[in-house]
Order: C-alpha cells, then sequence, then structure tokens
C-alpha cells in the first residue's frame, strides 16, 4: 500500500512536471503568435516577401521614314552586399574587377564591410553598394560566372564546413543586379542638336524614389513626359535561394510602355546638310555654322545642325558650347536678310510697288544725323532692284515711308520677339524694342536688321511666310506619337500662325526675291539648274562689348525653291567666317549644294526640264 | 467491429489520404507552371532583347553617314546620279484635256522622273 502511495505521489509529480513543461511551451507560444505575433510576421515577410519592380522602356525616336534615331537597350546595375563578404572582399574584387573594368584597389574599398547609420539612427552593416552602372547584359553573365567558379582556396574540401558554406555563400549572394537602360544614338552626332540626350534621375514612384533614365536636352527633354512610360511591379514571394515562388505572387501589374516618336526630320536630308556643313567648316573655319531645312507650306522641319557638334551618347566628352543648338539659342543682329520685312509691309500696305524708284544717293546717306551707306554707289533703283542689290539707302527709304508703328507691327507678326513655338527647350526670344524706345536714328538701322536681335530660326520662318503666300506657320518637328503596338496615339498637323501679309504682296516679294539671284543679284551662285530660287543674303557686324570690330561678322542666306511653289527653305548662317565674309561668299554655295543635293534624295519635281530630253522623246520641250 | 464499420473507416481512410495526395499533387503542378511561367518570361524578354538589338545593328547599318564610308571603303563607285545620268521624260498630254488635268499629268510625270 505504502508503495503504491509512493508511486502515485511520483506519477502526480511527474504529471505535474510534464503539465508545467506543456503550460510553458503553451505560454511562449503564445508570446510568439499572439503578443509578439505583429513584429514578429513582419520580420519574416521581410525574409521572404519582394517587390520586384519592372522598368518601362523609354520610347524610341525615329525620323520621318521610320529610320530609329534613339533607342534604349538594357543594362544592369552591378550591386553587392558587403555584409556577405566579411574578409574575403579582396578576393571577390580581383576576380571581377577586370570584367567591371575598374581598379581592384577601387572595388575592394567598395567591398570593404562597413557600418553606416541607418535611418532610425542606428549604427548598423551597410549591406548595399552600387558597383557600377550600365554594365552590358552579356559582361553581367560573365560575372556571375566567374563568381560561380571562384576559388578561395585550391582544395576546399580539407577548410571547415562552416567556412565553405560561407563561401558559398559569397558566390551566390554578395553580388545582385537592378534593371537599367541605356539610351544609344546609332547615327552618333546626327541630329544631335535636335535629338538632346538623356540621363539618369531619380523619379517618384509607386514604390518610391526610383532612378530612371530621363531626357537632359533637345527632344529627349521636350518629350520626356511621352517618351517615359510608367514602371510596373510585382508583389512576390522568394525561396531560400532568393528565386521568386511565381504561384505565390501577389500584385503583378506590368508597365507602360513610352512611347515612340516619329519626327518630321528626314535622316538623309539631316545627313546632307550635315556633310555640307563640315565642307564649309573646312573651307571657311568659322567659330560656328548652323543650317535648317523646312518645308514652308506646313513649316515641317526636315533638316537642322550645327557646327561644332557632339555624340550625344557621350555628352560629358564634348564643351558645353558645342552642344548649344545655336540655330533656336543664339540671336544676333540678322542683317540684311532683315530686309524683308519692311519691304514686304510697304508692299502689303499698298504703300510702294516693285517698279517705284528710289535714289540710292550714290551709296552714302545722311539721316538723323547719322550717315548711312551702300556698298555700291547706287542712284536711282525700283523696289526690286533694292532687294536684289540689298542697298540700305533703299530699303532705310521704304521704312520710312511705312513709318515706325506699322514697321513695328509687321515684325512682330512675322514673329520676331517671340518664341516661334519649336518643340525643343531653350528657344531664345530674340529682341525688339517697342517705338517709345527708338531713336530718330532706329527708322534708318532697324530695316536693314541692326539694332533688332532674331534668332536663325525666326529668319527661316519669316522668309517661310513669305514663299508660304504670307502665311506664319509654326516649325513642326514632331510628326507622330505611336505606341507599342503600332497604334497612331498623336497625329502633328501643319499649324498656321497668322496670315502676316496679303497673297499678292508675297508674290511681289518672291519676285523681288528671285532677282537676288539672278545674275545682277547678290546672290547669283545660289541660281539652280531645274528650279528657279529665290532668297535674300546676309552680311551683319558683329558686336562685341557695343562696338563693331572689323572682320568679325555674321553672313548669312536664306532660301527657297522652286520659287513659285516652294518645297524647301533653306537657312544657312556663318558665325565669323573666315576666307569670304559676305554672306553671297560663305551662305550662298553652301545653300546651292544642300538644295541640289535635296531637290534629288526628295526627288521634287523639275521646273525646267533640260531640252535634249524632250529632243530623246520627241514631244516639244515647254517653253 | 462490424464488417460495414470496417467498410466504412476504409473508405474515410482512403478518402482522406486520396485528398491529401490530390492536396500535394495539385500544389506540385502549380509550383511546375510556376516554373514554367517563369522560363517563358525570361524567354520573351530575352527575345524582346534581341530584337531590340537587331533594330539598334540595322539602324547602325542604314544610317547615311555608315553607308556613305562603306560605299568608299568597298570603292563601290556609288554616288547620287549625276545630272548627265538622269534622263527626263514628260508624258505626252492628250489635246482633248483639260487645263488642270495637264497640269496634274504634268506635275506626275516630272514627280517620276526626278525619283534617281
Amino acid at each position: 500500500m505504502e508503495v503504491q502511495a509512493r508511486n502515485r505521489r511520483w506519477l502526480a509529480v511527474a504529471m505535474l512536471l510534464v503539465l508545467c513543461g506543456f503550460g510553458g511551451v503553451i505560454a511562449r507560444l503564445y508570446h510568439l503568435q499572439v503578443v509578439r505575433h505583429a513584429e514578429l510576421s513582419a520580420k519574416a515577410k521581410k525574409y521572404w516577401e519582394r517587390t520586384i519592380v519592372k522598368a518601362s522602356r523609354r520610347g524610341d525616336i525615329r525620323d520621318a521614314r521610320g529610320m530609329l534615331l534613339a533607342t534604349s537597350k538594357p543594362v544592369k546595375t552591378v550591386c553587392a552586399d558587403p555584409s556577405v563578404l566579411g574578409t574575403n572582399y579582396v578576393e571577390v574584387a580581383v576576380a571581377i574587377a577586370p570584367l567591371l573594368e575598374m581598379s581592384a584597389v577601387e572595388l575592394a574599398e567598395k567591398l570593404r564591410p562597413t557600418m553606416i547609420t541607418n535611418s532610425e539612427g542606428k549604427l548598423v552593416e551597410d549591406k548595399y553598394v552600387v558597383l557600377k552602372r550600365k554594365v552590358e547584359v552579356e559582361r553581367w553573365q560573365e560575372i556571375t560566372n566567374a563568381m560561380a567558379h571562384l576559388k578561395f582556396v585550391p582544395d576546399e574540401t580539407v577548410i571547415a564546413k562552416k567556412t565553405r558554406e560561407q563561401w558559398a555563400r559569397i558566390r551566390s549572394r554578395a553580388l545582385m543586379t537592378e534593371a537599367d537602360e541605356e539610351r544609344v544614338y546609332p547615327n552618333g552626332a546626327l541630329a544631335s542638336h535636335l535629338l538632346g540626350f538623356a540621363g539618369m534621375s531619380m523619379h517618384e514612384t509607386a514604390n518610391g524614389p526610383t532612378l530612371m533614365t530621363s531626357g537632359k536636352d533637345g527632344l529627349e527633354l521636350a518629350l520626356d513626359s511621352v517618351l517615359n512610360g510608367v514602371h510596373g511591379w510585382v508583389q512576390t514571394e522568394t525561396d531560400s535561394k532568393r528565386r521568386e515562388v511565381v504561384s505565390r505572387r501577389d500584385q503583378n501589374v506590368a508597365p507602360r510602355e513610352g512611347l515612340d516618336a516619329y519626327l518630321t526630320i528626314d535622316a538623309g536630308v539631316q545627313h546632307i546638310v550635315e556633310t555640307e556643313l563640315l565642307t564649309a567648316w573646312e573651307k571657311h573655319t568659322p567659330i560656328s555654322v548652323s543650317a535648317a531645312v523646312i518645308r514652308p507650306k506646313t513649316g515641317e522641319i526636315l533638316a537642322m545642325a550645327n557646327l561644332p557638334n557632339f555624340d550625344p551618347n557621350r555628352p560629358g566628352d564634348f564643351e558645353p558650347e558645342h552642344r548649344r543648338n545655336r540655330f533656336i539659342t543664339d540671336q544676333a543682329e540678322p542683317g540684311s536678310t532683315f530686309k524683308i520685312v519692311a519691304i514686304s509691309a510697304a508692299l502689303n500696305e499698298g504703300l510702294v510697288d516693285l517698279h517705284d524708284v528710289y535714289h540710292c544717293e550714290n551709296g552714302l546717306w545722311h539721316f538723323a544725323g547719322r550717315s548711312l551707306k551702300d556698298d555700291h554707289e547706287y542712284g536711282p533703283l525700283t523696289v526690286e532692284r533694292v532687294i536684289s542689290k540689298s542697298s540700305n539707302i533703299g530699303t532705310a527709304k521704304i521704312a520710312i515711308k511705312l513709318g515706325p508703328q506699322r514697321l513695328y507691327r509687321y515684325m512682330m507678326d512675322f514673329g520676331f520677339g517671340a518664341r516661334t513655338g519649336i518643340l525643343l527647350p531653350g528657344e531664345a526670344l530674340g529682341k525688339v524694342w517697342e517705338t517709345e524706345k527708338w531713336r530718330p536714328i532706329s527708322i534708318s538701322r532697324i530695316p536693314i536688321g541692326q539694332g533688332v536681335a532674331t534668332t536663325p530660326l525666326q529668319m527661316l520662318m519669316a522668309m517661310s511666310a513669305i514663299a508660304n503666300e504670307g502665311v506664319l506657320m509654326r516649325p513642326m518637328l514632331l510628326a507622330k506619337l505611336v505606341d507599342r503596338n503600332g497604334n497612331t496615339v498623336m497625329k502633328a498637323e501643319p499649324q498656321p500662325v497668322r496670315q502676316v501679309i496679303a497673297p499678292r504682296a508675297a508674290r511681289d516679294m518672291v519676285q523681288a526675291l528671285k532677282t537676288t539671284v539672278s545674275t545682277n543679284g547678290t546672290a547669283a551662285k545660289a541660281a539652280m539648274q531645274f528650279y528657279t530660287v529665290a532668297g535674300k543674303t546676309g552680311t551683319a557686324q558683329k558686336p562685341i562689348n557695343g562696338i563693331y570690330p572689323r572682320g568679325k561678322y555674321f553672313s548669312s542666306f536664306i532660301g527657297f525653291f522652286p520659287a513659285d511653289n516652294p518645297e524647301l527653305c533653306i537657312s544657312v548662317i556663318f558665325d565669323e567666317p573666315k576666307r569670304g565674309y559676305y554672306g553671297s561668299e560663305t551662305g550662298v554655295p553652301v545653300f546651292k549644294r544642300i538644295a541640289e543635293r535635296s531637290a534629288k534624295y526628295l526627288a521634287i519635281p523639275v521646273e525646267k526640264p533640260p531640252k535634249e530630253a524632250f529632243a530623246m522623246t520627241g514631244f516639244p520641250s515647254p517653253r | 467491429m462490424p464488417t460495414g464499420g470496417i467498410v466504412i473507416v476504409a473508405a474515410f481512410c482512403l478518402l482522406a489520404s486520396g485528398a491529401g495526395i490530390g492536396y500535394i499533387w495539385q500544389k506540385n503542378q502549380i509550383h511546375k507552371l510556376g516554373l514554367n511561367i517563369r522560363a517563358h518570361e525570361a524567354r520573351l524578354e530575352q527575345l524582346r532583347g534581341h530584337h531590340r538589338m537587331l533594330d539598334r545593328t540595322l539602324a547602325m547599318i542604314c544610317s547615311p553617314k555608315e553607308l556613305e564610308e562603306r560605299a568608299k571603303r568597298m570603292r563601290l563607285e556609288v554616288g547620287p546620279p549625276q545630272e548627265s545620268q538622269i534622263v527626263r521624260l514628260r508624258e505626252p498630254v492628250s489635246p482633248a484635256m483639260t487645263a488642270g488635268e495637264q497640269r496634274i499629268l504634268a506635275g506626275r510625270g516630272e514627280a517620276r522622273e526626278g525619283v534617281n
């Protein structure tokens, strides 16, 4: 009985102990699962839950014929977790430095485990460093290969299991990548001032700040919002080897790709312009030379180029001066090309007609206490000849008849002193003074392109307005926007700004401008074999610190053809050319070569077919 | 235990084990499908990347500068046609045509001549 009672007591004690044990386990479980539930589940989630950002692709830029001008290629940003490396960072640096094209010392410095202060002010191990951006995908594959075969000692079998496990962790976890993209310009410097360039900048997204490609200049900047898409993301879980468990995906938001932009630019015409500018650059060695080709009827810009230029694939290698699109950013006195404004205004007002005669004072005229000179000693000239001979005195007399108020109004109507609205950043306004600020002499100087500042684009648009029966157009660079599936999202239409002068006055002005390209005009060398050309030369002294030093000129030519049904209007402008400084010596030959090559390339119908061709066909040749 | 009871227990065990095996098979299928999706996504991305790479290469090959340089390098002696190499023809104009039709025809004829 006594033994039985003792056994029962022991059994009770044992049961109590077991119950206490179970109670302890239950208490611990309660503590972990209920009391610390939120804290621990958040900690666990951090290990397996991941949000993978799906980068959107920046849209391409193509020319009018669909030729690729700017695109993006996927690259990697190589990152590392130094906390995994421990003391092995030097071996890793030596192994991957040649592949990343970095020095092993620099790489080792980045990979060395360090402590940082986190956002909560605590000192923690740094688990993220960027080793290199813009690494090619193929190169990343080589790096992963190198890491997989990385040997810390010749024979690892003799090393302790714990150390071997650490090395395995280094091979699989020390390096990682982030998706990135690099902007590529397959044609190099072609149309570089129009395209601009792109770089990296931080953008706020749904997943926090994200480094994205964004435009920095030119069309890349102007079209940034449409070229850039919207990043997508995947909220998912990963296994112990950081591989995604697709079946555990929660959110899967596809990225919205950027739109492709089709320009009005024609790469063929652009190439013609750039090669001709290069030839002219070598001949005249100016500070800069610029040119643009436009369709006057629509305002479509087919080409725009400046020298010096730059390669948008590596914009940082060039001076800021090389990256400037001088055709829209530089403003200067336009010189004689500006005479088209006063004379077309006087024609439009009916104050003069082409056959009215003005005496040009044999080359020297005193007005408002100052003398005004012509290049030659002209006597009486018709208005038509005032243009063809580019007489300053004749133009000033016509402008005086027009009066300051009306001249100012026409200058504004032609678009001077205001932006043309071209789709490019950094366009200059030019400078047109209000008539209240004019001095008595101004009415004789402004009409000949002095005391007024214009951009080459403003002058080109004004000349195009005359070619286009007096209608000023808004310059067009963007033709359409197309989505990833080839659907046209937006199609740009030509935009008339205003009717500046009546069609009759514009036709008279064209008639006068045709005589400039006659044998008696200042631009005789611009004449083309199969087309009638109209245009105007300009040679403006360059003011430096308020004075006009000798030998420093802006020289230009703006012309269009066929004169009576214009297809192209071309402007060429030199800044301080050497070996000839008149527009007729510098701009005119370049204009002619660009015009002839472009006409052939674009198959512009000829106006004056050669007679021998008709002789071959047996049909009568046109008069 | 009566035979009926044994049958019921056996059926219950079979059902429970069947459900368990079915659940694991289904999970396995989901996992395999996940792996397939991941592989296809990777392949799609790879093909897109390859397509873009070919597009870039084509653009480089077709760039006007590259074409001109290659023609010079290979001494192909090709370039824009000289005026002496162009024969411009005009279609005969029927007398019955209106002036407007004649203008249109003349314009079209010239446009065709201009292509070179």
